[in-house]
């Protein structure tokens, strides 16, 4: 009868360990391409009150360099990118310029820091619902312009 | 030698090894009138508690006063009203957030937190005296309003005892309340 001592068994182990490891190191090899949005958000916010957020990360896998111009949607034709800053103790909130996304990097509009204000909304955003946004990008490489749209949801950005 | 680091890491978890809170009386504060259309000629003890979170901002930013505002929020979401602190919110824009607009603005997004309108004189005696700063620009049709974002931890005549910094998420907020409790034996 076929046994495995000691010496043999632990072959095996480290055999099928570096098989795993490898398979690990082909998943992440074959990461998803092109515009990658995660973590987006857009504040709940009533008609009436007129401004909200949006929160979002930006992964530019495309293989190009982007530049993200601004974004549109449906509910506001205000829309401005938006930094906050601090200066001798005041706290501040300016728009700026489009943002360039190297190829591989990723870009965060988070709290405290960029993020996109959506002023003067013609709809109440409620708190579980879904808004459509079209990102505007120009491609770098191209000088063409690249629109993208994605779904977003209406919430509190979890690290709040 | 293994005695010794537990004892060690038990020493460590005891004590969290968190930072210290000291609270302190700071010359800030005050227990302001409310001269909203509602609420004239009370004060703001009338309506605040043994321990109290002050924030001003204005209803149409963005991100700093609501960010400020949900954790606030946040610490103290899932705690009956009897245990939770005074929250308050300080309008520095008066001239577009109308007693309505704050209070349909907290309403929806921040329940249980108190909004108030000053009247200008009140408001510029109530900033002074918090030392809120606040820069209003306005251009282009367009108004840009920097300030303060510092959550004040107050007494129930509004006597700063704590200035809290905006990047402080609601846990730590939580904690730093909880420690005043304690200390005041509150």
């Amino acid at each position: 009868m076929f046994t495995l001592n000691k010496y043999t068994r632990a072959y095996a182990i480290m055999k099928l360990f570096k098989i795993l490891i490898f398979s690990l190191f082909l998943v992440t090899g074959c990461a998803e391409k092109g515009i990658i949005l995660q973590s987006a958000s857009i504040r709940p916010t009533l008609k009436e009150n007129g401004t909200s957020v949006l929160y979002f990360e930006l992964k530019n896998n495309t293989g190009t360099d982007l530049r993200l111009l601004g974004i549109t949607t449906l509910f506001t034709t205000k829309v401005e990118l938006h930094e906050t800053y601090e200066k001798e103790g005041l706290a501040g909130m300016r728009a700026i310029e489009p943002v360039v996304i190297k190829n591989g990097e990723t870009v965060l509009f988070q709290p405290g820091a960029k993020h996109v204000m959506l002023s003067e909304i013609n709809k109440d955003l409620v708190k579980g619902s879904e808004e459509e946004l079209t990102f505007n990008f120009e491609n770098l490489a191209t000088k063409q312009t690249e629109r993208h749209t994605f779904k977003v949801r209406v919430t509190i950005p979890a690290e709040l | 030698m293994k005695k010794k680091l537990v004892y060690i890491f038990l020493l460590f978890t005891v004590f969290d090894c968190g930072e210290t809170i000291v609270f302190t009386d700071y010359p800030l504060g005050t227990n302001f009138t409310i001269s909203d259309e509602v609420f004239s000629t009370r004060s703001f003890s009338d309506f605040s508690k043994g321990v109290n979170l002050v924030f001003f901002g204005f209803t149409s930013c963005p991100d700093i006063c609501p960010m400020g505002l949900t954790r606030m929020y946040n610490a103290f979401k899932d705690d009956t009203a009897e245990f939770k602190p005074g929250l308050f919110f300080i309008t520095i824009d008066p001239e577009r957030d109308t007693y309505t607009k704050i209070h349909t603005y907290l309403k929806f997004a921040f329940p249980g937190i108190q909004g108030f309108r000053l009247e200008k004189k009140s408001a510029e005696t109530t900033l002074k005296k918090f030392g809120v700063g606040v820069n209003i620009n306005k251009k282009n049709g367009k108004t840009d309003i920097e300030h303060s974002s510092y959550i004040f931890l107050t007494d129930k005549t509004g006597n700063v005892k704590y200035l809290i910094k905006s990047g402080m998420n609601s846990g730590q907020i939580r904690k730093i309340v909880q420690a005043y409790r304690k200390e005041k034996g509150l």
